[in-house]
């Protein structure tokens, strides 16, 4: 059976009617507010973190690059960095097979792909274009840049001479599936290859100068011997990636860097929403209580001479005190429910009518049972703590004051 | 007969920098099955001493006992629940809760008080609605009662937990004269049926001599 002061405080809101509905209104549509907000957000992160995800790995592991400096004798202190601003030579990643069959056997790690890159230029014609060429398997690699949902034109398909190239790369030199493009290395070697695939990668520096050809060809025209440059590390989760990187660290003698920290303007930025709506957030609910804690100090108003006559037939103080904070937590709770399906009509809404100039969705926006939650949640302790105030001072009433007031 | 109420050199002074002095050393008790009136001018104190004898206020000094047990000294939970088991209480303005039905308002005490609604709490709201005349009136919200039905609620309400004494501070005063007789003469039955003493706070000279014993305060000063 319901306790007797749940059952006094889902009355006592009836009875408010308007008030109630009042407060009831106000809680669903903070809890709307935050849950939109919410979704929106982790939305927007996701479809960042996704769209830099998607032409990076999750960890890079390159040979070490040394850089001339100077360096403070006494204590090691680095005073200055030489870096060559012109052309800067591939630092090579040796003994590869071993470390790839390490990244194989850890379980965190989904597929480790080694790369040969190399800068070089490509030629079509009068047309000379900067390239970031990139020798693959392309099994492995798949995993890590998702050939196959990429492609725009042709197959994936990277044995003998035949070449995958961006999508800006090839609108800039003119070239499709089936015809040839040449390739100089940096240290003048160079070759013929057949374009069999044409793929978008969404972002414009891969589109416009990424060209994926056999580990062999690469090796070849960069002058790399049989070493390679990088292991991309695709992980099964992605958050990982810094704890996963320091493991490695310790493990490997080269340069490995996490996702994020090759992106920290990327983080930053998602620090920066992420903060900003946990502001957006607490003032809602801050005004959210407040609305609630006003409508119950009236109702204690009200009904002081009922609080008066209970405290006189022997109700206690904390009696009176959880009818006044049941009704708070209801209110929370009621508003949770209603402003969890207001949200989800929100964010539906929000993807029907904001599109970009294709007319597809910005990014996609869930709400997540997670998140419902935690509105949910956050709504229900906001009620109990506006309430808190009021029930206090209702359970601290007089009776005789409280009676003496009248009806 | 023994004494279910007594009071025992009682001052009752309000405020700090101006101190009124509103009970001077009252002592009186109040026995089972007494029928008292307690009578005075507006200002002597009479609603102030009925405060202290249903444990709703402390005096400044003095003692009051229920049933030989003495109470200054509880904490508030402790007299809170003394009062709930012994004292029952009728006012001017009823105070019922509109949102609940007549026969909820009668139990509500009880339950509040033991977070328990037993068949036999129940059973016995019943017979007092019986009582009071209102049977079946028991699923109707209070707000749709008349001032005198309401007035008789409250009565069945103060009778609910079987209280030793009942306080009434001008039960009948805000009543037409018809439903005031009919609301005194309820007292009077219950008085005789239960034996449940009786302290009725009233204006009404006409009331208070159809009690059998008749309390006057004066100044802050029991008077004979």
């Amino acid at each position: 059976m319901m306790p007797a002061e749940l059952v006094v405080a889902l009355r006592l809101l009836r009875e408010g009617r308007s008030q109630t509905l009042l407060i009831f209104s106000g809680a669903a549509l903070g809890v709307a507010v935050v849950l939109f907000l919410t979704a929106l957000l982790a939305g927007l992160e996701a479809s960042l973190v996704d769209r830099t995800l998607s032409t990076q790995a999750h960890v890079v592991i390159e040979g070490r690059r040394d850089v001339p400096s100077t360096v403070r004798p006494d204590d090691g202190v680095v005073l200055s960095r030489h870096v060559d601003p012109g052309f800067v030579r591939p630092v090579l990643l040796r003994d590869v097979e071993p470390l790839v069959r390490r990244l194989d056997a850890r379980p965190d790690v989904r597929a480790a792909s080694p790369v040969a890159a190399t800068s070089a230029f490509a030629m079509r014609g009068g047309l000379r274009e900067p390239i970031l060429l990139q020798g693959v398997e392309s099994e492995r690699h798949e995993l890590v840049v998702r050939f196959e949902e990429r492609l725009v034109d042709g197959r994936v398909d990277l044995t003998g001479d035949q070449a995958l190239i961006g999508a800006g790369l090839a609108e800039s030199l003119g070239v499709g599936v089936g015809d040839t493009l040449r390739v100089v290395g940096p240290v003048g070697a160079d070759g013929v290859f057949r374009v069999v695939g044409v793929a978008r990668f969404g972002v414009a520096a891969a589109d416009d100068a990424w060209v994926f050809v056999s580990v062999r060809r690469a090796q070849s025209l960069g002058g790399l011997g049989d070493n390679t440059t990088r292991v991309d590390v695709l992980l099964r989760e992605p958050g990982l990636a810094g704890a996963v990187a320091a493991s490695l660290r310790r493990d490997v003698d080269a340069d490995v860097s996490s996702w994020q920290e090759r992106n920290p303007e990327l983080l930053s930025a998602i620090r920066a929403q992420a903060s900003s709506g946990i502001v957006i957030n607490a003032f809602v609910a801050l005004a959210v209580a407040l609305g609630i804690a006003s409508v119950l100090v009236v109702s204690v108003v009200q009904r002081r001479g009922e609080i008066g006559v209970l405290r006189a037939t022997g109700t206690r103080r904390s009696t009176v005190m959880r009818i006044f904070l049941w009704q708070g937590a209801l209110v929370g709770l009621v508003g949770s429910v209603v402003g969890v399906a207001l949200g989800a009509v929100l964010v539906q809404v929000f993807v029907q009518v904001v599109r970009d100039e294709t007319g597809a969705p910005l990014f996609a926006v869930t709400v997540t049972p997670q998140q419902a939650l935690a509105a949910s949640l956050l709504a229900t302790v906001t009620g109990l703590l506006a309430a808190w105030v009021p029930a206090r001072s209702a359970s601290r009433l007089n009776p005789v004051d409280a009676i003496k007031g009248g009806s | 007969m023994s004494a279910i109420l007594e009071l025992d050199d009682i001052t009752r002074t309000f405020g700090d920098v101006v101190v009124t002095r509103v009970l001077h050393g009252i002592s009186l008790e109040i026995h089972e099955g007494d029928f008292c009136s307690l009578m005075g001018p507006s200002g002597s104190g009479k609603s102030t001493l009925l405060n202290i004898m249903g444990l709703l206020d402390q005096p400044t000094t003095g003692r009051v006992s229920v049933s030989g047990v003495e109470t200054t000294r509880m904490s508030d939970r402790e007299r809170t629940r003394v009062r709930g088991e012994t004292i029952g209480f009728i006012f001017q303005f009823h105070h019922l809760l509109p949102a609940f039905t007549a026969l909820e308002n009668i139990v509500l005490p009880s339950w509040l008080a033991t977070g328990r609604r037993d068949a036999e709490t129940e059973r016995h709201a019943l017979e007092l609605l019986d009582r009071v005349g209102l049977a079946s009136r028991r699923d109707t919200p209070v707000r749709s009662l008349s001032g005198g039905q309401q007035q008789r609620i409250a009565v069945a309400r103060a009778l609910a937990r079987r209280p030793a004494i009942v306080l009434a501070d001008e039960p009948t005063g805000n009543l037409d004269t018809g439903s005031a007789d009919q609301v005194f003469q309820l007292l009077r039955d219950i008085h005789r049926e239960l034996g449940t003493a009786f302290v009725i706070v009233t204006h009404d000279p006409g009331l208070a001599a159809r009690c059998d014993r008749a309390l006057r305060i004066v100044d802050g000063r029991m008077v004979d």
